[in-house]
């Protein structure tokens, strides 16, 4: 029998190492060293200090729902439509609401019952930018004055927080609001009839105007400014300005976060970066729509579009203040259809701008997995390379027969989405 | 409303002022006693109070914010049932009320020296009496001073002004009828001696090229706010001397 205090010393210790922590815990040693790289021009993943992360925009079935993706940070959007009053004060417009849920997949320390600093923060800033810019055509939403009008629910679901969510979080608004369609409906004396989306085609929601938030994080005594920062940089960074502007450099809205002491002139530089960055994504979004309303067209599900890490800060370098024109900019979008199978790690190593040689002992066995030596070969998915993407299958019965399938031998008659094609293997 | 000039053809705002033209301020340090420093501000008609308390020991509640080398600022901003129009009842934790209250505190911890009270708190409470536009620069404004009448380090004063653009001029100072009309609101708080600026916000649309502008006139309307409340300090201290020394 051991004694008591051991047996206590062994409990705490236990204990101790059981509990997780709610957030990551981020030493001193860390922080130092990440505001030094950042002093000398550096920063973790080896960007440029107005590099931006890879982004990628995928749609879902529906109209409305989209999905960005900048770097690890995820966030999603889906636009609903709802018939109701206008609201008394306004009652030839229809209404749009902003909802942001925050949920602890997207982050350890995130609550779903409290939206915090951080999620009210995002819906103001939506809200502000989307709905006090007139982004929306809202008189178009209206069907009978002080009755009958469109409400427009706009839920923003984060699902990955790896800093930036603003940025995030307003792509995905506007790529949904610019993809979303609405039933068509037709006023015949009384009464209001909604056709369904089978009988007359749905109309898209009229946007003016794309706003689009950028954010700039400065350090050190507000000496260095970076674009894009990811979740460990917001940790070390002083504050950051974020700018709501569209690609006319209209600005929208602009705040400062954090403690900030800047000077009027480096608040128009960061509207000037802004203005080329905005432009950019205001091109990849609409292709991103495009491409996605041509594969709806071949029956392809799902689809996505991918902008590789891309600088579009040579002009701005050359000369601060002045406005420039994009002509030397790099971007590639690379179309990619989830369906196929020839989404290999190739057509996203092919934009990258760094590539390293990887050493010989390290074995890459699909896009996230890699081991030192051979190792074994992973067993949740029977292949490897192809099979980690494109597991999800949504099967429609007549419609897609150009969709090539992975495994000859499925079912294709089942309406069943299959998420993983390896139980089905012998 | 729709037809209302905001800027007349001979230069004159609604009520009358000139584009860079502030609205009458009226300030008053220390009204509260039992609170550590207290202000109370008047810009125009909107008004505005402050209440100071701190540095003191962590809350209960707020164990987990506590930091081994500075402090952290705790504020609540409310806004009166009677402050507007429209009597509206605005609950303790609603969204815009936390919004703002967030936007103040980060203005302030921008500011105060926090390395000098380490695990301590300050908590900033403001309450707006009546709001006529410009919200959020009057509480700032009422911190600063009730900041100052606390006696707690700071690296200056914070002055805060709105402005925005009316028929291509910009206008300072903006009362309620301005801002809700379709113009761009553009608040700034700024350290007037050190010329910095700690916080800006823009609500509706600028274009890029009229943001120096606009930024100018709003950093003039903060120097000139400067040196009304820099009057109210050094008379307030006037005033508290000669009692020391009299009684």
């Amino acid at each position: 029998m051991m004694p008591i205090n051991l047996l206590l010393k062994l409990y705490k210790l236990f204990h101790g190492i059981t509990i997780m922590p709610r957030t990551p815990a981020f030493s001193k040693l860390e922080h130092e060293f990440l505001l030094k790289a950042i002093s000398t021009g550096v920063r973790l993943d080896q960007r440029d200090m107005l590099e931006y992360r890879k982004i990628g925009i995928s749609f879902g079935i529906d109209y409305g729902c989209c999905t960005v993706e900048i770097g690890e940070t995820k966030v999603m959007a889906q636009v609903a439509a709802e018939m109701d009053r206008p609201r008394e004060s306004r009652p030839s417009e229809g209404r749009l609401n902003v909802h942001v849920e925050m949920s602890t997949i997207a982050f350890p320390s995130f609550d779903p019952t409290k939206p915090g600093e951080l999620g009210v923060g995002i819906q103001r800033m939506l809200e502000r930018s989307i709905i006090l810019s007139r982004a929306v055509d809202l008189e178009a939403l209206c069907v009978r004055v002080g009755e009958k009008s469109w409400t427009i629910h706009l839920h923003v679901h984060v699902l990955s927080h790896d800093g930036n969510l603003i940025d995030c979080a307003s792509i995905a608004a506007i790529t949904a609001l610019k993809h979303f369609r609405y039933p068509d409906v037709s006023v015949i004396g009384q009464d209001i009839v909604i056709h369904t989306m089978e009988e007359k085609h749905p109309i898209p929601l009229t946007v003016h105007h794309m706003p689009l938030y950028v954010s700039l994080a400065f350090f050190k005594g507000c000496e260095r400014l970076a674009i894009d920062p990811t979740y460990l940089e917001e940790k070390v960074m002083d504050g950051k300005i974020i700018l709501s502007i569209n690609k006319h450099k209209e600005l929208c809205s602009l705040q400062m976060n954090g403690q900030m002491n800047i000077t009027k002139e480096q608040i128009l530089r960061c509207t000037e970066i802004a203005a080329v960055r905005a432009k950019t994504l205001t091109e990849l979004i609409l292709n991103a729509i495009k491409t996605d309303t041509d594969d709806k067209k071949l029956g392809k599900t799902k689809s996505q579009t991918v902008l590789e890490k891309s600088k579009d800060n040579k002009e701005i370098l050359k000369s601060e203040l002045t406005v420039n024109s994009q002509t030397s900019e790099e971007i590639q979008i690379a179309n990619m259809s989830i369906n196929e199978d020839a989404v290999t790690d190739d057509a996203i190593k092919n934009g990258h701008n760094n590539k390293t040689e990887k050493p010989y002992w390290l074995t890459q066995h699909d896009r996230q997995t890699c081991s030192i030596g051979d190792g074994k070969v992973n067993a949740w998915s029977g292949d490897g390379a192809e099979s980690s993407l494109g597991i999800f299958k949504a099967l429609r019965a007549d419609t897609q027969p150009e969709e090539k399938s992975e495994d000859e031998n499925e079912d294709s008659e089942e309406e069943v989405v299959i998420l993983d094609d390896s139980a089905l293997e012998t | 409303m729709a037809g209302l000039e905001l800027l007349s053809d001979q230069g004159y705002r609604i009520d009358g002022r000139k584009p860079d033209e502030l609205r009458r301020i009226r300030c008053k340090l220390g009204v509260f006693t039992q609170a550590d420093g207290s202000a109370y501000i008047e810009q125009g008609n909107t008004k505005v109070l402050a209440a100071i308390y701190g540095p003191r020991e962590a809350d209960q509640n707020m164990r987990n914010q506590i930091c081994h080398d500075k402090c952290f600022l705790n504020c609540e901003y409310t806004q009166a049932t009677f402050s507007t129009a429209e009597r509206k009842h605005r609950s303790r934790g609603d969204r815009k009320g936390q919004d703002m209250s967030t936007h103040i505190k980060q203005t302030f911890e921008a500011t105060i020296q926090t390395s000098l009270y380490p695990r301590s708190q300050i908590d900033i409470y403001l309450q707006v009496l009546q709001a006529d536009g410009s919200n959020y620069c009057a509480c700032i404004n009422a911190a600063s001073l009730a900041l100052i009448d606390a006696g707690i380090a700071m690296k200056d004063y914070v002055c805060a002004c709105s402005a925005s653009l009316t028929k291509g001029k910009p206008v300072i100072d903006i009362n309620h009828v301005e801002e809700s009309s379709d113009c761009a609101e553009l608040s700034v708080a700024i350290l007037p001696k050190l010329g910095q600026i700690v916080y800006s916000e823009l609500n509706g649309r600028l274009h890029a090229n009229e943001l120096p502008d606009v930024i100018d006139a709003v950093v003039r309307g903060c120097k000139d706010l400067f040196v009304v409340m820099d009057r109210t300090v050094r008379e307030h201290l006037e005033e508290t001397a000669t009692t020391f020394t009299h009684s």
